[in-house]
C-alpha cells in the first residue's frame, strides 16, 4: 500500500503542470547560480593569491633599512576564500579582504567588496544558498499545499480512507512522495555542486574537510526541504480548505524567508550593542596609551622596564647593557599592545557572536535563519571563520614584530643607526592559514542544528495531529 | 455612474467580509510603522557619524588655530611631522577635511546604499574616495540580510499582500457559483472586474500612503512633500501592476489555487529571477576589478617612485621654476619630496582607479537599461533615488569628493614646493566641503520609473481588459 502511495504522489507531482514549471526554473537558477558563484570565487581566489604574492616579494625587495621601518613597512595579507563559498559566499563581500600587517597596530580589515558594486547587488544577490534557502521552500510550498486538502475538496479522501489505509501511511507516503519528486530536481544539483567544488580545487587552505562540509551541507538542506514537506502537509490536512492552506504556507514562507532574518538583525542589535567604529579606536588608543586593570600608562610602564632592566643587569647606563635595550622596548611595547588588541578585538568578536547566537536562537521560531547560520558555517563564510583567519594573521603580525625586535635587541648597539637586509626579512615566515576542519564549523552550531532538529520534530508532529483532524473531519 | 457608484461599495463590502483582507490590512499598518523606523533609525545614525565628524573637525581646527599661532609668535616649536605651520603637515591627517553626504529629507523610507558605503570621508593629500574609506563596525551578517525597509516591503511584499487579496478576483466568484448570477446582470465582465480591482487598489494604497504618512510624521521630524508625492506615485503604479497582473491571470479563466501558484511563480520572475539575472550578466560583463590588486599595485608604484623620487621632483621644478626655493633640488625639504613622490603614485595610478569606477558606471548603466525589464527594477531604482541613497546620489558624492580633493592637494601644491609656512589666518581661506544636491531633485529620480510602471501597469491591464471584452471570451460573456 505504502508503495503504492508513495508511487501515486510522485507520478502525480511529476505529471503537474506546476512541479514542470517550477522544477524546470529552480533548476536553472541552480545551475545559474553556482556558474555565477564558480566564476566569481575563481575571480576573487586569483586576484587575491596575486595580491598577497606580490605583496611578500615586495616585502623581500624591500631594501636596506631598520628593521624596524621594515615592521611599519609591513606585510599585507588577503582572506583565502574557500572553494565551498561557489555554493553559499555568506558574508564573504561584507568583511574586508584585506589587513596590513604592521609595526604597533592590529589593524581591521578593510575594503569590503560589496562596496564595490551598484545598489542591486544586494537586492538581488543570488547564489546557490539563496536558491535553496528561499526558492526550494516555496517550490515545496506551492507543489503540497493542496495533498490533503485537495483530496478531501475533490473527494478522494474519502474514498481512500474507506480502503482502510492508516491516514498516518497516507500522510508519511505523500509526504515521501513530495520528497522524492524533489530529489529528481536536487539529486542531480548536489552531483552538479560536487563537481564543481572539484573542478575549483582546494581554494587557498580557506577550510580543511571541503568533502565532509558538502556532505554535511547536503544533509543540512536535506533536513530542511525535510522539515518544509512536512509542515506543507500536516498545513494542508489541518486547514479548513486549500486556499487556507496556501495562505497560511505563503504566511509562513514570508515571515520565514524574507521577514525573519531581517527582524532577527534588529533584535540581535538591541540585545548586544556594538561599539561605532570611532569609539572602538578610541577605547584601544587609550588602552595603550593609559593602561588598563593592573596595567598602568605607557609612560610609568616605560619608567619600570627602565629601571628594572638596570637594576637585573647591574649597570647605570642603557648603553651599557649587553644588549640593544630599543629592541627590548619595542617588543614589550608590542607584547603590551597585543594584550589591549586580544582584550578588545576578542571582544568585538564575541559580540558580533552573541548577536549571531541571538539569531540561531531565533532558528527556534524561523527555521531559515538557522539553516542559513549552518551553511555559511559549513562553506567557511561566516563570521566566526573570517575571525578565525583574522587572529591568524594577528599572530603572523606579532611574528614578524618579534623577529624584528629581537635582531635589533641582539645585533645592535644602543643609539646606533642600524640597518638591515633582505637575509633578515627572509627570516620570517611567508603566511600560510590552515582553514579549520568540519568539526570546528559544526561545534559553533549547536544552536542552530537544535532548531532544525526541533522543526523536523515538530513537522512530524503536526502531520500526526494533521492526519487524526483530517480523517476524523471524513 | 449611480450604478458604479453601487458596484463600488458592494465591492467594497465583500471585500470587507474576507478575514484575509483584515489580515493583510493588519501586516501593512505593523510592516510599515515598523520599516519607516528602521529608515529613520538609519538615517538618524548617518545624521550621529555626520555631525561627530563636523564638530570633531571644528574643534581640531580651533587646536590647530591655537598651536598656529603659538608657534608664530615663537612660544612653541613642535617637530617637522607635527607642526601645522607645514602646509604637508596641515594637507594630511591633522588638517585633513571631512566630506560629508547629509541626510536626505527622504532617507527613512529606503536605506539603500547607506549602510554600505561610509557618509563621512577624511579628504587628505593622500587621497579621498568613499568606496575605500573605514568602514564603520557592523556585523556583516545583518549587512547581508539586509534591512527591513519601506523601500523592501514595497518592492518584496506589498506584491505578495496585493496578490494575497486578489488572485481569485473572479475565480472565486465561479467557484462559488456567484459568477453567473453577477454575469447575469446588466454589467459586462470587464465593469465587474474594474470595480474589484479598483477597490483592492485603492483600499491598499489608502492604507500604505496613510500608514507611511503617519509614520513619517512619529518617526521623522517632517515630510518632504514633493518627494513623498512621487513616492505615492510610484507606489500606486507598482501596486496597480500587481492588482492587474492578478486580472490578467484570473481572466484566463482557471481555478484559484491554480491561479494562485501561476501568480506566486509571477512574482518569482520580476522580482528574484529578473533583478538576480540583471545583476549577474551586469557583473559578468563588467566586472569591477579586485581592491585587492589595488592595494598591491599601489605599494608597487610607492616604491618605484621613490627610487626616482629625485628625478619626478627636478621634473616638477622644471615645469615650474618660479617655485624652486632657494638652493639646489637636492636640498629640497623632506616633506616636499614625500608630496611630490605621493602626487607622482597617485598619478600612475589613476587609470587603474579610473579602470574601476568605470567598471562599476558601465554596471550600472547596464542595469539601468536592463530595469525595463521588471516593474520592480524600475520601482527598487526610483525609490532608493527618491530616498536619495541609490547609485546616482552616492555617483555624486563621490564625483564631488574627487573634485573636492584635486582643490585641496591644488591649495596645498604651490605652498609645498614652496616650502612656505601657513599662518592662522590661512584657515580662513582653506577650500570647504560643500555638497550640492542634484538640482533635479525628486521629478528627475521619480520620472523615468513612473514612465515605466505606466506602461507595465497599462499593457497588464489592457490585456486583462481584452481578455474580459464582450464577446471576447465565452466564459465571459452573459
Amino acid at each position: 500500500m505504502f508503495g503504492h502511495i508513495i508511487r501515486k504522489e510522485v507520478i502525480e507531482t511529476l505529471r503537474d503542470g506546476r512541479f514542470r514549471w517550477g522544477a524546470a526554473l529552480v533548476g536553472l537558477l541552480l545551475v545559474l547560480s553556482l556558474a555565477a558563484g564558480f566564476a566569481q570565487r575563481a575571480e576573487v581566489e586569483r586576484a587575491h593569491a596575486q595580491a598577497q604574492s606580490m605583496s611578500w616579494s615586495q616585502w623581500l625587495d624591500q631594501g636596506d633599512k631598520n628593521p624596524h621601518s621594515a615592521a611599519h613597512y609591513g606585510i599585507y595579507v588577503f582572506r583565502p576564500v574557500s572553494s565551498l563559498s561557489l555554493v553559499d559566499r555568506g558574508v564573504d563581500s561584507y568583511v574586508g579582504a584585506t589587513t596590513w600587517l604592521e609595526a604597533h597596530y592590529q589593524n581591521p580589515f578593510e575594503h569590503r567588496a560589496i562596496q564595490d558594486t551598484p545598489a542591486l547587488a544586494r537586492f538581488a544577490d543570488l547564489t546557490a544558498a539563496t536558491t535553496l534557502q528561499l526558492l526550494v521552500p516555496l517550490l515545496i510550498l506551492l507543489l503540497a499545499f493542496a495533498t490533503f486538502s485537495g483530496e478531501r475538496e475533490r473527494g478522494t479522501l474519502r474514498q481512500v480512507l474507506s480502503l482502510g489505509v492508516n491516514p498516518r501511511t497516507l500522510a508519511t507516503g505523500k509526504a515521501l512522495g513530495v520528497g522524492l519528486a524533489l530529489a529528481l530536481l536536487l539529486i542531480p544539483a548536489a552531483a552538479l555542486g560536487a563537481l564543481a567544488l572539484m573542478a575549483a580545487g582546494p581554494g587557498g587552505e580557506a577550510v580543511a574537510d571541503e568533502g565532509l562540509r558538502y556532505l554535511l551541507l547536503v544533509l543540512t538542506y536535506s533536513a530542511y526541504f525535510g522539515v518544509i514537506v512536512l509542515l506543507a502537509v500536516a498545513v494542508s490536512a489541518l486547514a479548513p480548505s486549500s486556499r487556507t492552506a496556501l495562505a497560511l504556507l505563503l504566511c509562513f514562507w514570508i515571515v520565514n524567508g524574507l521577514l525573519a532574518p531581517r527582524v532577527a538583525s534588529d533584535v540581535a542589535r538591541s540585545q548586544v550593542e556594538l561599539p561605532s567604529s570611532l569609539e572602538f579606536q578610541e577605547t584601544v588608543q587609550r588602552d595603550r596609551s593609559e593602561g588598563f586593570g593592573e596595567f598602568p600608562s605607557q609612560q610609568l610602564r616605560q619608567e619600570l622596564l627602565v629601571d628594572s632592566v638596570l637594576a637585573a643587569h647591574g649597570v647605570e647606563e642603557l648603553a651599557n647593557l649587553p644588549f640593544n635595550f630599543a629592541g627590548l622596548s619595542l617588543q614589550r611595547s608590542e607584547e603590551f599592545g597585543d594584550l589591549v588588541f586580544d582584550r578588545r578585538f576578542g571582544d568585538l568578536a564575541n559580540q558580533v557572536e552573541a548577536q549571531l547566537e541571538v539569531h540561531r536562537r531565533i532558528g527556534f521560531l524561523a527555521p531559515h535563519l538557522a539553516v542559513r547560520s549552518l551553511s555559511m558555517s559549513l562553506t567557511g563564510t561566516d563570521p566566526a571563520h573570517h575571525q578565525r583567519y583574522a587572529e591568524a594573521a594577528e599572530e603572523h603580525r606579532r611574528l614578524i614584530q618579534r623577529i624584528m625586535n629581537t635582531d635589533i635587541m641582539e645585533n645592535s648597539r644602543f643609539g646606533e643607526s642600524y640597518i638591515a637586509g633582505p637575509e633578515l626579512w627572509a627570516e620570517v615566515p611567508e603566511f600560510e592559514y590552515e582553514g579549520p576542519e568540519a568539526s570546528w564549523a559544526v561545534a559553533g552550531q549547536g544552536t542552530a542544528i537544535a532548531a532544525i532538529l526541533f522543526w523536523l520534530l515538530l513537522g512530524g508532529l503536526l502531520v500526526r495531529v494533521g492526519t487524526s483532524v483530517s480523517a476524523r473531519r471524513v | 455612474m449611480n450604478g458604479s457608484g453601487a458596484m463600488l461599495r458592494h465591492e467594497f463590502r465583500m471585500l470587507l467580509a474576507d478575514r484575509i483582507v483584515w489580515v493583510v490590512a493588519a501586516a501593512i499598518l505593523l510592516l510599515t510603522g515598523y520599516s519607516v523606523q528602521v529608515g529613520a533609525a538609519a538615517a538618524d545614525h548617518q545624521r550621529t557619524q555626520v555631525e561627530q565628524a563636523v564638530d570633531e573637525e571644528r574643534e581640531r581646527y580651533a587646536g590647530l588655530r591655537e598651536t598656529m599661532t603659538s608657534v608664530h609668535q615663537g612660544e612653541v616649536s613642535p617637530s617637522p611631522f607635527q607642526d601645522p605651520t607645514r602646509p604637508y603637515v596641515m594637507g594630511r591627517a591633522r588638517g585633513q577635511r571631512f566630506a560629508v553626504l547629509p541626510v536626505n529629507g527622504f532617507q527613512a523610507t529606503a536605506v539603500g546604499q547607506s549602510d554600505l558605503i561610509p557618509p563621512v570621508v577624511p579628504v587628505l593629500l593622500d587621497g579621498a574616495d568613499p568606496r575605500g574609506a573605514r568602514e564603520e563596525i557592523e556585523n556583516p551578517v545583518h549587512l547581508l540580510a539586509g534591512p527591513l525597509d519601506l523601500a523592501f516591503l514595497i518592492t518584496f511584499l506589498l506584491p505578495l499582500l496585493a496578490l494575497a487579496i486578489s488572485f481569485d478576483l473572479l475565480s472565486r466568484e465561479r467557484e462559488q457559483g456567484t459568477l453567473a448570477l453577477l454575469l447575469s446582470q446588466p454589467v459586462s465582465a470587464r465593469r465587474i472586474v474594474a470595480a474589484k480591482l479598483l477597490v483592492r487598489w485603492g483600499l491598499l494604497m489608502g492604507l500604505v500612503a496613510v500608514a507611511t504618512l503617519l509614520s513619517l510624521l512619529l518617526f521623522t521630524t517632517g515630510i518632504a512633500w514633493q518627494p513623498f508625492l512621487f513616492w505615492g506615485i510610484i507606489v500606486a503604479l507598482y501596486l496597480g501592476f500587481w492588482i492587474g497582473l492578478a486580472a490578467l491571470v484570473n481572466a484566463t479563466g482557471r481555478e484559484s489555487a491554480r491561479n494562485a501558484v501561476a501568480l506566486a511563480f509571477l512574482w518569482l520572475v520580476f522580482v528574484i529571477v529578473i533583478p538576480a539575472g540583471v545583476q549577474i550578466s551586469a557583473a559578468f560583463l563588467h566586472p569591477v576589478p579586485s581592491r585587492a590588486e589595488l592595494v598591491a599595485l599601489e605599494r608597487e608604484e610607492v616604491r618605484q617612485v621613490q627610487e626616482e623620487a629625485s628625478a619626478v621632483l627636478a621634473r616638477y621644478y622644471d615645469d615650474h621654476p618660479e617655485l624652486l626655493p632657494e638652493g639646489s633640488v637636492d636640498e629640497v625639504d623632506f616633506q616636499t619630496r614625500a608630496f611630490a613622490v605621493n602626487q607622482e603614485v597617485q598619478t600612475r595610478l589613476r587609470p587603474v582607479r579610473e579602470n574601476h569606477r568605470e567598471a562599476l558606471r558601465a554596471q550600472q548603466d547596464w542595469i539601468r537599461t536592463l530595469r525595463w525589464l521588471s516593474p520592480t527594477l524600475v520601482t527598487h531604482e526610483a525609490l532608493i533615488e527618491l530616498a536619495g541613497t541609490g547609485d546616482a546620489r552616492f555617483g555624486a558624492f563621490e564625483a564631488a569628493v574627487d573634485r573636492f580633493h584635486r582643490e585641496w592637494v591644488g591649495f596645498f601644491e604651490p605652498l609645498i614646493y614652496t616650502d612656505s609656512r601657513l599662518t592662522p589666518e590661512d584657515l580662513d581661506r582653506l577650500p570647504v566641503w560643500t555638497f550640492e544636491e542634484s538640482s533635479s531633485g525628486a521629478a528627475h529620480a521619480a520620472a523615468p520609473g513612473i514612465l515605466g510602471l505606466l506602461l507595465f501597469s497599462a499593457l497588464v491591464l489592457g490585456i486583462a481588459m481584452r481578455l474580459l471584452r464582450d464577446g471576447g471570451d465565452r466564459r465571459w460573456t452573459p
